[in-house]
């Protein structure tokens, strides 16, 4: 996929597996990847855009005497979540616009 | 490569960033790669994963200027100090030809400018300093056109 359209879908992917329970970096690579390509280096960047923008926070716990961080989404992440699903109609239609200029070449 | 001379790595291509934000990544990947190898992926494994340290800190640097330390301009440090020292000497004419040699056939050489269109060599016989004042001129102009760029592009 394009690297400046994942980029922007990442953020929401993020978020989505933020939205049922807290999570660390590892575990959110792994429920993402499934749908999207994501890797760690990518990964951070978004989490640190989330946390900039307040989307998401932070907190450290400790685990089998490592430190690991969780991130928590915040009801401005939850908002965006859901401005993005009200979107998606609007996206549809230019996915299908695009796909129709493709067919017609 | 082992975790820890991957983050030594990792510390070193982001020394541009500031400490406490160099940390911060460095505690992401230690974290991931502990978290990797508790799936039973050895280290070295885990570390060949994370792909190529230059590749992570360009990508870092390229997503956000933030946290990063002011490198010193050290050519506008020049261009300043120089302009300023020459103002001096501009407003100072007698004494600094005293400095600069004593009586009036002495010619003064001055070689001014740190860029290259710049750069310009006088030597002549003083009565009126004119090679000074050209020279104050000159570097000046030039600083002043460096620094206007300068401020333009941020």
């Amino acid at each position: 996929m394009d690297r400046q359209l994942r980029k922007g879908l990442l953020e929401f992917c993020v978020l989505t597996a933020l939205k049922e329970e807290d999570s660390y970096g590892y575990k959110i690579i792994e429920d993402i990847s499934p749908h999207i390509e994501i890797s760690e280096s990518t990964l951070y960047p978004i989490l640190r855009r989330l946390e900039e923008s307040g989307k998401v926070n932070s907190y450290n716990t400790e685990y089998h005497n490592r430190i690991r961080r969780y991130f928590h989404i915040t009801e401005a992440g939850t908002a965006a979540l859901e401005a993005f699903d009200k979107d998606r109609r609007e996206l549809l239609k230019v996915l299908d616009y695009i796909a129709g200029g493709i067919e017609h070449e | 490569m082992n975790r820890q001379e991957f983050l030594k790595a990792l510390n070193r291509n982001l020394k541009n960033l500031k400490k406490e934000e160099r940390k911060k990544y460095e505690e992401y990947y230690d974290e991931m790669i502990s978290d990797i190898m508790e799936t039973g992926i050895s280290e070295e494994k885990a570390v060949k994963r994370q792909g190529s340290v230059e590749r992570i800190a360009a990508d870092i640097l390229a997503e956000g200027g933030k946290g990063k330390v002011k490198t010193r301009d050290w050519r506008g440090i020049c261009l300043v100090v120089i302009s300023i020292i020459l103002i001096v000497s501009c407003l100072l004419p007698t004494s600094f030809i005293k400095i600069a040699g004593g009586n009036r056939n002495t010619s003064i050489s001055i070689i001014g400018g740190a860029d290259g269109p710049t750069s310009i060599f006088i030597a002549g016989k003083v009565g009126i300093p004119w090679g000074l004042y050209i020279a104050t001129f000159v570097v000046v102009l030039s600083t002043v056109i460096y620094l206007v760029r300068k401020y333009r592009k941020h």
